[in-house]
């Protein structure tokens, strides 16, 4: 029989060697491999997960008035503690074809990480929405997501986005060249009251949403500016603002004070929507006289001098959103561009004397340092810019261009308004006297 | 037979071997390589993703801060403007780089923004949109009822 020869030890060592090598290499790819498609399989859930929530946000974004972070979240705890602040929790506010306010919520629970859609009215009803009727129906909910492993919003004011706070700033602001945009939020009520949290404009919302594939970022904001509120026609304004400069006289002309009165007539009409001629002129007061903008014209209404500089912004703020009960109505207005004889409806007393005479001239727009409430809270209070204002109805009164009427999808036409007309222009109908050096007290 | 036998009982050559082993490790290498190029085609479609986010982010910002700024939208319009900015956290240090151009191809044509972000990979992602001025009442509080014509005076 012959001797059948086998390995040699080298041999042997060697295909060991090579084997041992080979096999933890197989190992080693297959381990991860395994491992890779087990992420895979994760990392697809997850992104499929998330880009539906996203999804969800945008496309909810696109079909509501206003995106906003509540003060309090759908269980009434504290979500933001102040404007801008984050919170857990991100809101829409729309309105259904009867009108009725709708809202809805994301709604981030960190103890079970999920982020979950809450639908409420403002009866304190949170659950879902009945898609025939939309009543809220408390105990049902809509399908979580899940893993969520954090989820902050909070709010940008227009101005933030050039800024510090935004991290897109450094692409968006060279387009600026140096200028500031302005935040102009529009606010809404609830259907009862307004709400101060609830509020759209161009204001901007931004969402962090952090999964097991990343954390993501979100600018959110409402598809139609403002906020849904299509500004079709604007009241016609007929106004002549004048500043009066005076100085008492006594003992003999041996003392004297110095006053600076601020005064106007200013008419509205609302009719001229559906008629050529408005026939329906309220006159109003200056906003902050003893009777306020609403009440009627008040002839020895005045303004000290420190508060002119918030006259115009506040006839403006008030004049658009004015309730307009109380007002004396059916006046004669003012010709566009006329001047104006204080006399005529202001009264000075006898010992006061015009120093210096009477002059007018076309006034400021806007100016600088409106009012307080000009944006309410919690926007900053700034006057806009020239730009804002050359765009805008009241430009008209600076003989500038005047709004244009303009539409949104599925905004509404209103009512009795056949056809949106621009406000005819009343060139510097504004005429602020200015020929006193110095407002005394 | 006995040859027969006797071949069969040989056993595989080294040669045989080291070529078996080196098919299966070809064959393993390229698996693992259409599954590395998997995993890289879905980190890159998660970067896409991410982009997309950061263009469209730039867009709804180009929007907001110009919806009421007619003025600061004509000063733009056929301005084309090119910046770096920091990328997330979650992408590292790098920096990306946006494109931004706003154009209007009539007067009466709407003014388009297109946004085209890149990163250090050479990935990018182009979004557009319509850019456009609405007037509303600044600091304005909607009611609806009291707004609509006719209501007042």
């Amino acid at each position: 029989m012959e001797r059948q020869r086998g390995f040699t030890i080298v041999e042997v060592l060697i295909a060991l060697a090579i084997f041992t090598a080979v096999g933890f290499t197989l190992l080693g790819v297959t381990r991860a491999f395994v491992a890779a498609v087990g992420r895979g399989a994760t990392t697809q859930g997850g992104t499929i997960a998330l880009e539906t929530q996203f999804d969800a946000l945008r496309s909810d974004a696109a079909t509501s008035f206003a995106v906003f972070v509540p003060a309090k979240d759908v269980f009434g705890n504290v979500n933001a503690v102040a404007a801008g602040a984050p919170g857990h929790e991100i809101d829409y506010y729309s309105k259904n074809a009867a009108g009725t306010p709708v809202f809805w919520a994301y709604y981030y629970d960190t103890k079970a990480r999920t982020l979950r859609r809450y639908d409420y009215d403002t009866n304190g009803n949170v659950g879902q929405a009945d898609r025939a009727t939309g009543a809220i129906i408390r105990g049902r909910t809509y399908p979580p997501l899940s893993l969520v492993k954090a989820f902050s919003a909070h709010t940008l004011e227009a101005s933030d986005l050039v800024g510090p706070k935004s991290a897109y700033a450094a692409a968006v602001a060279p387009l600026f060249a140096g200028s500031t945009p302005q935040p102009l939020p529009v606010g809404y009520d609830d259907g009862a009251a307004q709400r101060p949290d609830l509020y759209g404009g161009n204001t901007t919302v931004e969402v962090q949403l952090a999964t097991a594939r990343g954390t993501r970022t979100m600018h959110l904001a409402s598809a139609t500016l403002p906020s849904g509120f299509t500004v079709r026609e604007y009241p016609q304004l007929r106004a002549i603002i004048y500043r009066q400069d005076s100085t008492h006289r006594s003992w003999l002309g041996a003392v004297q004070k110095s006053h600076a009165w601020v005064n106007a007539r200013l008419l509205i009409s609302y009719t001229h929507f559906t008629e050529a001629n408005p026939t329906t002129w309220c006159e109003y007061n200056l906003y902050g006289n003893p009777g306020g903008l609403e009440a009627p014209y008040q002839a020895d209404a005045n303004y000290q001098a420190g508060w002119f500089p918030e006259t115009v912004a506040g006839i403006v703020y008030h004049v658009i959103n004015g309730n307009t009960n109380g007002s004396a109505c059916s006046r004669t207005p003012p010709s566009p561009g006329a001047s104006v004889d204080p006399s005529s409806f202001f009264s000075p007393p006898p010992d006061v004397q015009d120093t210096p005479p009477p002059c007018f001239y076309v006034g400021l727009c806007w100016p600088p340092g409106a009012p307080p409430d000009f944006s309410p809270s919690p926007a900053p209070s700034m006057s806009p810019p020239p730009s804002w204002c050359a765009s805008h109805a009241l430009s008209t009164l600076c003989g500038g261009p005047g709004p244009q009427p303009s539409s949104a999808p599925g905004t509404p036409a209103p009512r009795h308004t056949p056809a949106p007309r621009p406000m005819p222009s009343i060139p510097a109908c504004i005429h602020v006297h200015s020929c006193g050096v110095g407002m005394g007290e | 037979m006995k040859n027969t036998a006797r071949a069969s009982e040989r056993g595989f050559t080294l040669l045989e071997t080291l070529v078996a082993t080196g098919m299966t490790t070809a064959l393993v290498l390229s698996v693992t390589g259409a599954v590395l190029g998997s995993m890289r085609a879905s980190a890159q479609s998660g970067e896409r993703a991410e982009l997309t986010d950061d263009a469209l982010n730039i867009l709804s910002d180009l929007r907001q801060t110009t919806a009421y700024d007619a003025s600061a939208l004509a000063n733009m319009t056929g301005r084309t403007v090119t910046s770096t900015f920091p990328a997330s956290t979650e992408r590292g240090a790098s920096m990306l780089t946006a494109t931004i151009a706003i154009s209007q191809s009539g007067p009466s044509a709407p003014v388009v923004a297109s946004v085209t972000v890149a990163d250090l990979h050479g990935v990018s992602v182009t979004e557009g949109q319509t850019l456009f001025v609405e007037a509303p009442p600044p600091g304005s509080v909607i009611d609806e009822a009291t707004q609509a014509p006719g209501n007042g005076g």
